[in-house]
């Protein structure tokens, strides 16, 4: 048994060896440097006053490295454009879209790449102070990148950016515009992941209107759509909350889970949609009986 | 002289921290008994090590379709692949458990029992004797996990009862939030009453040479004469996992404060505390059931 006992250890010392020497140069170990780049640098910006010089110059030398010794790495792009939100975190706006153009021009051929320099451009833009120039900015990416990932987001954007900034009706116009893109979107993609994300941001664009009923209606649709997702409790937690917080109606969410086990009889969360149909049904006999 | 318990009187042995202290005295008078515990943590130190390379190259080969089916693409990415590390050992531990910890442990047991029948040890000896009962101790060990889920689902249930009352005071909300936070805790004593319940059980088997059954019965008759003892026997050794169990708790917020790494750390903390903490149970167990049935 002491034999074993060797023997264990020595394969969990060479596992040990041979998985780091393996993987020395890999993506994992790629990940990790820019993630610990990244982490350092959170650290630093907590407090943008004390932020010390040095450490940030620091953290612009790490990104530089980085981006030299893994000139051919897909985090490549990703560490030049963390290096441009360092100089957006120093107020230098001008080097920041200076490094965020240069993206740009050296993936070009990478559309997921050039659209997010491009949001980081317009959000310099914005952070300067200089809505003009950041909206039409934002505009060009929904017109020239969509599809990515950055521009995908981009029109329920604006519509939160007016709300956080009091302008109600301009934000009501942009989630109007942003419901349009995202329905579009959706129609043209049918049965793919395009248009579940799509549907999605069309009820999340509707709760942060308040217009609990469209949220409702869009909120159904994906989910009765795509009823396999895991964010199915998602929709679940929406439709309760939209249901009981808002409309203080518990028919509206008891008929639609009740409609999604008739269409879902074999759904794996039956169990757990039943128990609630219970609750809400208990909950409205004692809301009718405490008014009465 | 060999056996543990003729050094000690009836009323010292009955006392639950004179049984743990003879017990660390003879393990570190007899280190034979640590070797079983020591091959099943290396066993799972190994088995941690795979699942921590799981997602690099070569191992990446065979688990990144495993976990991105499984769970999603995400956690094949530092530091996501740490968030899920736990969970995966947590599965791949039951693995071990069933495919042969539960024999190693058994082992112990028979050590134990020959040490204190004055016969000289041997390893060998030991794992045949035990893979003779593998099967029983085995039900043993899911008797145990049934149990857990049954207690847990009770607790649960009881929890959903309490919040499924309005609350209109403070004093009601704080109670449930406290019931909340307090969850872990509460299953972590869950687990100690449980193993409380089966002590005996695989001394019984390893001993008596009983079937899951008669030793189960045998067991329970046991534990009515010393209920008290043995769960003070349990508790006592398994409260040295609560720091373990708050950090595991706090596992996001420690994260933040230091490196996404920290889970290894505490991973690793738990498999040690873990098995010193199942050594010491079942040898002081073991040595108190030869007391009683040598006394009965």
């Amino acid at each position: 048994m002491k034999k074993l006992i060797i023997f264990l250890i020595t394969l969990i010392a060479a596992v040990f060896i041979l998985g780091h020497l393996l993987d020395r140069e890999g993506t994992y170990s790629r990940e990790r440097a820019l993630w610990n780049i990244q982490h350092e640098f959170q650290q630093i910006s907590k407090h943008q006053e004390l932020a010390p010089v040095s450490a940030v110059e620091r953290i612009i030398d790490k990104y530089d490295r980085f981006s030299k010794r893994y000139a051919t790495s897909p985090l490549a792009p990703k560490a030049q454009l963390l290096k441009g939100e360092v100089y957006l975190f120093k107020k230098d706006f001008a080097k920041a879209r200076e490094i965020f153009r240069g993206v740009s021009t050296v993936y070009n051929y990478n559309i997921e790449v050039v659209a997010q320099a491009t949001v980081l451009i317009a959000r310099s833009y914005e952070q300067e102070g200089d809505w003009k120039e950041a909206k039409d900015t934002y505009d060009s990416v929904v017109k020239k990148y969509p599809l990515t990932a950055a521009g995908f987001t981009v029109p329920a954007y604006l519509g939160y950016y007016y709300l956080s900034h009091g302008r109600r009706r301009e934000a009501d116009q942009a989630f109007e515009d942003a419901v349009m893109f995202y329905q579009n979107t959706a129609n043209y993609y049918p049965n793919s992941p395009l248009e579940y994300t799509a549907l999605r941001m069309v009820s999340e664009c509707r709760l942060a209107q308040k217009k609990w009923q469209e949220a409702l209606k869009a909120t159904r649709t994906w989910m009765f759509k795509y009823p396999s997702n895991a964010m199915l409790f998602d929709a679940i937690k929406t439709i309760n909350d939209v249901c009981i917080g808002h409309l203080k109606e518990y028919d509206c969410a008891i008929d639609t889970y009740q409609q999604f086990l008739m269409q879902n009889p074999e759904h794996p969360v039956r169990p757990m949609l039943k128990k609630i149909i219970g609750n809400l049904e208990e909950l409205k006999t004692k809301t009718a009986s405490n008014e009465k | 002289m060999w056996c543990f318990l003729a050094k000690k009187t009836m009323s010292q042995i009955t006392k639950p921290l004179i049984l743990l202290r003879t017990t660390i005295d003879n393990i570190l008078e007899h280190p034979i008994i640590v070797y079983p515990t020591i091959i099943l943590a290396l066993i799972q130190f190994l088995v941690l090590e795979i699942l921590y390379f799981s997602p690099r190259y070569p191992l990446s080969q065979f688990f990144s379709p495993l976990i991105s089916h499984v769970w999603s693409e995400d956690f094949l990415h530092y530091p996501m692949d740490l968030v899920l590390l736990p969970k995966m050992f947590y599965y791949a531990q039951i693995l071990v458990y069933v495919f042969g910890g539960a024999l190693l442990l058994a082992m112990t047991t028979h050590i134990v029992a020959t040490i204190n029948n004055n016969h000289r040890p041997n390893l060998k000896n030991s794992l045949r004797e035990s893979a003779r009962f593998y099967i029983h101790i085995l039900f043993c060990f899911i008797l145990s996990l049934i149990l857990f889920q049954i207690f847990s689902s009770m607790y649960a249930s009881f929890v959903n009862t309490l919040f499924k009352i309005k609350t209109t005071g403070g004093a009601m909300a704080a109670f449930q939030k406290t019931l909340l936070w307090a969850t872990p805790y509460i299953q972590f004593f869950i687990g100690i009453l449980i193993t409380t319940l089966l002590i005996y059980i695989v001394p019984i088997i390893i001993i008596e040479k009983k079937k899951i059954i008669g030793a189960t019965l045998l067991n329970l008759k046991v534990l009515l004469r010393s209920f008290r003892t043995s769960f003070l026997v349990v508790l006592i050794p398994t409260l040295f996992y609560l720091p373990i169990l708050v950090a595991r708790n706090n596992i996001e917020l420690l994260a933040s404060a230091t490196l996404p790494e920290i889970q290894i750390f505490i991973i690793v903390l738990g498999v040690v505390v873990t098995m010193a903490i199942d050594l010491i149970i079942l040898t002081t167990i073991t040595t108190h059931y030869l007391f009683l049935k040598e006394n009965s």
